[in-house]
């Protein structure tokens, strides 16, 4: 319906019975009839050139006493908001609104549209007397010209104008036969015809024949675009009367209520800016008949069609047309020639305005009908309406410059608008650079600013036509921003519609992000007019312009606006409340606690409405809370218990180390050729998952993973549970209840905010279930009484994987089967351990660490055999405890995998392999001393020795296997020092010195009783072995008795032992009771990875102590140990034999501390004292002259820092760089130096960085000596420790 | 609106924001602006297509005000990597925010050469945080 160029606007006065056939045919009125019809091509005389031009012109036929004129302002925006509620779809909506706009609005006064051109009068053959009722309407008609009439015209109407005066507006006379009413007759109506030619002439009468009686397939559809259109018109009538109802009737005593409800248009005010009200009812409305038009079959048939447009087609060419080219001839004459010249001072009329709201408002110019600028426009549009935009194109131009000069700015900003339409109705062909873009920059901002308040309809025609000449120009951002400038109007649906546009003219600049933010600016103006559905809409084609932005705040006002307009509108799709809750989901742990809460509830609402006959819970609240896959265990079985696993075993036992042990365990149970097939209980992420692992059936699978509330606000979770799948079951009981895996639930788990919280579930397969997988936990999230299914996938990732290039370069993880498992068919032992005593966490140097567990068999299978591996296999005694507390020790041995891995056998003595080593709900007691390492915690002297892992394994009769594991690992000091000295090679005497390092202010009391001296050799060991077997005697038996850093020596010698004589051991006490771990002495094994220089001695003497310790807190303590020294005498030969000067000088480096504290913002430089102890044990007994010398890691000069390895990198010197020194045969040399270093970092103050330099008197060779190495920590702090 | 009010973004390569900050600092927030605190996120992001716009027809960084809307101007400036700084503001000061930009670009410029840190990443740094508080205390008031 809506065009750039206006329709010539004709009336039509009817008859009432011609009222009443359209009525019988379904229509609403004549016009709605003719409607689709009115379409023609013609013949019109250019008035410039004087040249005939084929023209095709559509007429707007309005009939005036039922559709009636155009729509008052009060009324208008009632049918457009109903234009814009018609569909869901903003942009269909907005094209039926400017359809409506275009065909209801009234023009502007400073325009000659919208002013009827002619007037059509119709009676019908089943009148009683046309002739009068043409008379009737001749006066009706008259009377239409004052402008106080109210005559016929329906109340929400406005005024009809007309572009002449009644005496020159051409009229024509229709007499209309339908040969359906029962009253008609031909001769009649040839009769009727002939009176009314011969009163107003041949040429001026016709005659409509409408002879179909049913409906014809061939019109289908002919009348849907104003059907549509009258469907709005009475909706937004309705709506108007409505409102004008509701605002009368809260009278306060109902007297209001004056108002006939018969009569609804009646109370609907006209409240026009250039019209007075009209309040007065058309007399011949018919409210009833929207009922019959709408429903009613329309009765019309192809002949029917053709007999109208014939009609109007003479219409056309004997009455308009004639008129108008006369009309614009004359127009030509008397104005269009004079191209604003003859500017007729005198005409123009100024009117000021008197009701204008703002003060500071241009004062609006209006010009008279007949001045020369209306008649230069009347021409301008009569050249645009008809068809020569190039002429009108002229007119315009010349008019808008006189009007500018008048300051008359709407009417400059009307004509400079349609200048513009005419220039691109004329020239559509013309680019953006051949176009005036500068007529097109102002119009808008010039009605803006001047006719605001008054005329938004011409703001609105202005802005869409500007726009869309701008948008066929390929300026869509020009277009966009024009339109953009209508937001200042009032009138939310309006500024709706023109942001709107604008979006859809950024979208088309490829401006994504302009478009998006308009189309958000167009939907909260559609909220704010009551119209959600296009609200929903817009925001709806916002969204995806912030997908996976991370705005947080546009996200949350975007799901939230769009949740609830779609409730509003009722439109919302599954899919965009499930992108709704997706986003609040993510954006709710950034907002406040108070908003946090609103937006839970807006999520469960949304969830509960949304998604209330789900199958499948959602799984949209994947972070609330959130599942920390890191943490996920899977447990196969009863035990462990969730308090026995040990976080940390990753970091103390290497998966290597475990397997290495489990392997030994294995193969003791079940001999060294059955095939070890791994035995995991735990698998947590840094376990190898890549194998899908058994877990018995009959036992719980439980699951442990952590939960973390993200949110401020405490959360309620309701049964929680795994979600399992991927069930094989045997075959035969498929389906059954039997092959469903039991489900643990947690009934109820409150998270305050921000906590994390460790939950246990289980899984419980039965016999018969051979596979499952965990695929998600399932749990209701609580919130004010209403609750939603939700849940959470679990999908473990496994180790990233870096071994090829093409890892390196992407993300690659391994798969990751902790959370499947196969059942396993048989059941599996399960024995209790239940620790009655251990030791504390720390321990000293060589300490006996005595473990008593109590094992019982609480499963359902016999344990035929029972094992302990252990890696620590120099340093373990194991065994059982009977009822009369006797200790029986078990037998160690090496493993067949692994010679450094030991293993017990517990079932040793039983007289037949198939007895049960404890049977169902036995109990027994078994215990195992570990012998803590022989070098403190931290100590670098000695190499990083693993931790020690115990692994007790057991399994029963059908082959099934359990294991209980810990791993001993703590914290070690010194107690006691030892060091022996060869007294006489020849009587093989010897003393041994001992120190108690346990300072005096460290503890109250610390006494250390050596109890008894032993020599020793342990098998493992591939040191050099000594041949003769020896015992220690010590020279006196006196009782040994060290406290805090107090000393003894102890002399004794080493007597070979006589045939058949096993006892190696002396004690130097006789009141003890206790009983000495059966341990073997420390293993010296030989690797190509040990220092050349160390010398390994396989014969060790051994000291079992007894300590007391007070500390300083009181607590008493009693513990025993073993300590052991080299044999001095193998040592003494091993030294000659290598004939090497190298143990000459004993060297050691001793800091302060391990680790240093210092400000390094403060002081740049850390000082970092070293002492270095040099003796000389050379055994050719002469002085040597030392010299230490820093060696600098980087001796030549680099390029860059990058071509130093990271480890030289440090830098560090020293006080001194060279130091000398001579010593003479056993004496000892203390040299202090000073390290200084600028960076906190690890350094390594001997090793490398010194190299001692001996000359021993006598020879003049140089011999280079090395500094053990010694690690300092230096840490940055902002205070400094000396 | 009597008070000068700035919001900065730093707007990475898929027009995420990857920091954003509001001048002055701490100011307490009205009712009002709670309710419309969406809407300079919107308008930030919205000016991102003038920005690009104006990026590709210029070698300068800073790109002074590119893009109006009500009371808020939208200044802008590019790095060389094409990391985008916006600051939208409620007054005219644009010497003040061309020396802000100025400094945030070499603090961000620092930040990135963090090894840990990753282009595009979200700033969550305290110091980064600490001198833009520092800067806009100097510059934006």
């Amino acid at each position: 319906m809506s065009s750039v160029s206006p329709s010539p606007l004709i009336a039509l006065i009817s008859s009432e019975c011609s009222q009443k056939h359209a009525h019988n045919r379904g229509f609403k009125s004549l016009s709605h009839f003719i409607f689709p019809f009115t379409s023609h091509e013609c013949q019109v005389r250019e008035p410039i050139d004087n040249l005939k031009a084929s023209q095709r012109i559509r007429l707007d036929i309005r009939d005036i006493s039922s559709d009636g004129h155009l729509l008052t302002l009060s009324v208008l925006p009632y049918v457009l908001i109903q234009a814009l509620k018609t569909c869901t779809d903003v942009s269909q909506s907005i094209k039926l609104f400017r359809d409506v706009l275009a065909r209801c609005s009234e023009p502007s006064e400073h325009e000659s549209f919208g002013h009827y051109l002619a007037c059509i009068f119709v009676v019908s053959t089943e009148d009683e007397n046309p002739l009068g009722e043409f008379s009737k309407m001749i006066q009706t008609q008259q009377t239409l010209y004052n402008t106080t009439s109210t005559l016929m015209i329906p109340g929400h109407c406005s005024t009809p104008k007309w572009a002449a005066p009644h005496a020159k507006t051409p009229r024509h006379y229709i007499l209309l036969h339908d040969s359906r009413s029962p009253r008609s007759s031909t001769e009649r109506r040839d009769e009727l015809l002939a009176q009314m030619c011969a009163t107003y002439g041949n040429d001026n009468c016709q005659m409509l024949q409408l002879d179909s009686d049913s409906e014809s397939a061939e019109m289908k559809g002919v009348w849907d675009e104003i059907d549509e259109f009258n469907d709005v018109l009475e909706k937004g009538l309705e709506e108007a009367h409505q409102h004008s109802t509701d605002a009368i009737a809260p009278g306060p005593n109902g007297a209001s209520n004056q108002q006939s409800p018969s009569s609804p248009t009646s109370s609907v005010a006209t409240i026009s800016s250039t019209m007075p009200a009209v309040g007065s009812v058309s007399p011949n409305s018919h409210p009833n008949s929207t009922v019959v038009w709408k429903s009613s079959k329309k009765l019309a048939s192809l002949a029917d069609a053709k007999a109208v447009q014939a009609i109007l087609s003479k219409f056309l060419d004997v009455c308009l047309i004639p008129y108008v080219e006369k009309e614009m001839r004359f127009l030509y004459e008397t104005a269009g020639q004079k191209k604003g010249i003859g500017k007729s001072f005198t005409s123009m009329k100024r009117w000021f305005g008197s009701g204008t709201a703002l003060s500071n408002m241009a004062t609006p110019i209006t010009y008279a009908w007949d001045s020369s600028e209306m008649q230069t426009r009347r021409l301008a549009d009569l050249l645009l309406m008809f068809g020569f935009p190039n002429s009108a194109f002229e007119q315009y131009r010349g008019l808008k410059r006189d009007l500018e000069a008048d300051k008359a700015m709407a009417a400059h900003a009307v004509a400079l608008e349609m200048c513009c339409v005419a220039l691109h109705s004329a020239q559509p062909q013309l680019n953006a650079n051949q176009f005036m873009i500068k007529y097109l920059e102002t119009p808008v901002s010039l009605l803006i600013e001047h006719a605001k308040f008054r005329r938004y309809p011409s703001i609105l025609r202005c802005a869409f036509n500007i726009a869309d000449i701008y948008s066929d120009l390929g300026l869509h951002k020009e277009a966009a921003l024009n339109l953009a400038k209508v937001s200042s109007i009032e009138g939310d649906h309006l500024v709706a519609v023109a942001q709107t546009l604008a979006a859809e003219q950024f979208e088309k600049a490829g401006m994504g992000r302009k478009a998006s933010f308009h189309r958000v600016l167009a939907a909260n103006r559609f909220s704010n007019a009551a119209i959600p559905a296009l609200s929903f809409d817009c925001y709806r084609l916002a969204l995806p312009a912030f997908d996976k932005k991370h705005w947080g705040v546009l996200d949350e006002h975007l799901a939230v606006r769009l949740l609830e307009e779609g409730q509003k509108a009722g439109v919302m799709t599954t899919d965009i409340a499930s992108e709704c809750i997706r986003r609040l989901v993510a954006v709710c742990p950034k907002l406040s606690p108070s908003l946090q809460t609103e937006r839970l509830r807006t999520i469960v609402n949304a969830l509960d409405i949304y998604f209330p006959h789900r199958n499948e819970p959602v799984e949209m609240l994947t972070d609330i809370p959130k599942v920390e896959m890191e943490t996920v265990k899977a447990i196969y079985g009863e035990r462990p218990l969730w308090n026995e696993i040990d976080e940390n075993e990753h970091q103390s036992v290497s998966s290597d180390g475990w397997i290495t042990v489990e392997r030994a365990a294995h193969h003791a149970l079940f001999g060294a050729s059955a095939p070890y097939r791994g035995m995991q209980l735990v698998s947590d992420e840094h376990s190898d998952n890549q194998k899908i692992r058994e877990t018995p059936a009959g036992e719980r699978f439980r699951v442990m993973v952590d939960l973390t509330n993200p949110l401020k606000i405490p959360i309620h979770l309701q049964n929680l549970r795994l979600s399992v799948s991927d069930i094989h079951n045997q075959s035969g009981i498929e389906g059954s209840e039997k092959s469903i895996p039991e489900l643990g639930a947690l009934e109820h788990l409150q998270l305050d905010p921000e906590e994390t919280k460790t939950i246990e579930l289980y899984v419980f397969p039965r016999v018969g279930c051979l596979k499952f997988r965990v695929d998600g936990l399932l749990f209701q999230l609580a919130v004010d009484q209403k609750d939603v299914e939700a849940r959470v996938p679990l999908k473990c990732r496994g180790k990233r994987l870096n071994k090829t290039a093409k890892q390196q370069k992407s993300k690659i993880y391994t798969n990751d089967e902790r959370l499947s498992a196969t059942v396993a068919q048989k059941p599996w032992p399960l024995v209790e351990f239940r620790v009655i005593k251990s030791p504390h966490q720390w321990s000293y140097c060589d300490q006996a660490q005595r473990y008593q567990l109590e094992i019982e068999n609480i499963g359902h299978e016999n344990v035929m055999s029972m094992c302990l591996a252990t890696n620590a296999f120099d340093r373990v005694a194991a065994g059982s405890i009977d009822e009369n507390e006797h200790h029986q020790q078990f037998k160690m041995n090496l493993a067949a995998n692994n010679a450094k891995v030991a293993t017990f056998r517990f079932e040793e003595g039983s007289t037949s392999s198939t007895d049960s080593f404890l049977k169902i709900g036995e109990k027994k007691r078994i215990f195992f001393d570990v012998r803590s390492s022989d070098e403190p915690t931290g100590s670098t002297v000695a190499p990083k020795q693993s931790n020690t892992v115990i692994l007790i394994a057991y399994r029963s009769s059908n082959g099934t296997m359990r294991q209980w594991r810990r791993v001993i690992d703590g914290e070690r000091r010194r107690l006691i020092a030892l060091t022996a000295e060869i007294l006489d090679l020849d009587t093989k005497s010897f003393s041994i010195h001992l120190k108690n390092c346990v300072a005096v202010s460290q503890a109250a009391l610390s006494r250390v009783e050596i109890l008894r001296i032993r020599t020793d050799r342990n098998e493992a060991s591939t040191g050099i072995k000594n041949d003769c077997s020896t015992t220690v005697l010590p020279s006196v038996n006196r009782r040994v008795e060290i406290e805090s850093e107090q000393t003894d020596t102890i002399v004794a010698r080493l007597v070979p032992l006589s045939q058949g004589e096993t006892i190696k051991e002396s004690w130097l006490t006789t009141t003890t009771s206790v009983t000495p771990p059966k341990w073997p002495c420390p293993a010296e094994i030989h690797s190509t990875m040990d220092d050349e220089f160390a010398s390994k001695i396989a014969e060790k003497i051994g000291i079992l102590w007894k300590a007391n310790i007070v500390n300083n807190e009181g607590l008493v303590t009693s513990f025993i140990g073993e300590s052991f020294i080299d044999d001095p005498f193998v040592k003494l030969k091993t030294l000659k034999k290598d004939d090497s000067v190298l143990s000459s000088l004993r060297i050691s480096c001793e800091t302060t501390a391990k680790e240093i504290s210092h400000n390094f913002s403060a002081s740049h430089i850390c000082e970092l004292p070293i002492t270095l102890l040099i003796q000389n044990k050379d055994l050719q007994r002469r002085p040597v002259s030392v010299s230490i010398k820093l060696s600098s890691k980087v001796r030549e000069p680099v390029d860059g820092i990058h071509l130093v390895a990271p480890e030289n990198r440090h830098q560090m010197w020293i006080d001194r760089p060279v130091r000398k020194q001579t010593i003479g045969i056993d004496d000892e040399a203390k040299l202090e130096m000073k390290w200084k270093i600028t960076h906190a970092a690890v350094y390594d103050v001997g090793g490398a960085n010194l190299s001692i330099e001996a000359i021993f008197e006598g020879s003049n060779d140089a011999v280079i000596f090395k500094v053990p190495s010694v690690l300092s920590v230096v840490k940055s702090s902002s205070y400094t420790v000396v | 609106m009597a008070t000068k009010e700035f919001y900065f973004a730093i707007i990475g390569h898929c027009d995420q924001p990857i920091f954003e900050m509001d001048f002055p600092v701490g100011e307490k927030k009205t009712k009002e602006s709670e309710g419309t605190r969406h809407l300079n996120h919107y308008i930030g992001h919205a000016a991102l297509d003038i920005v690009d716009e104006h990026a590709l027809t210029t070698s300068q960084m800073y790109l002074k005000m590119v893009d109006k809307f009500n009371e808020w101007y939208v200044s802008a400036f590019v790095t060389a990597s094409r990391i985008r700084f916006i600051m939208l503001h409620t007054h005219r000061a644009d010497e003040g925010i061309k020396q802000f930009f100025q400094e945030m670009y070499e603090t961000y410029i620092k930040h990135a050469m963090n090894p840990f840190y990753e282009i595009d990443d979200v700033i969550e740094s305290p110091a980064f945080e600490q001198k833009a508080t520092l800067y806009g205390r100097k510059y934006l008031s």
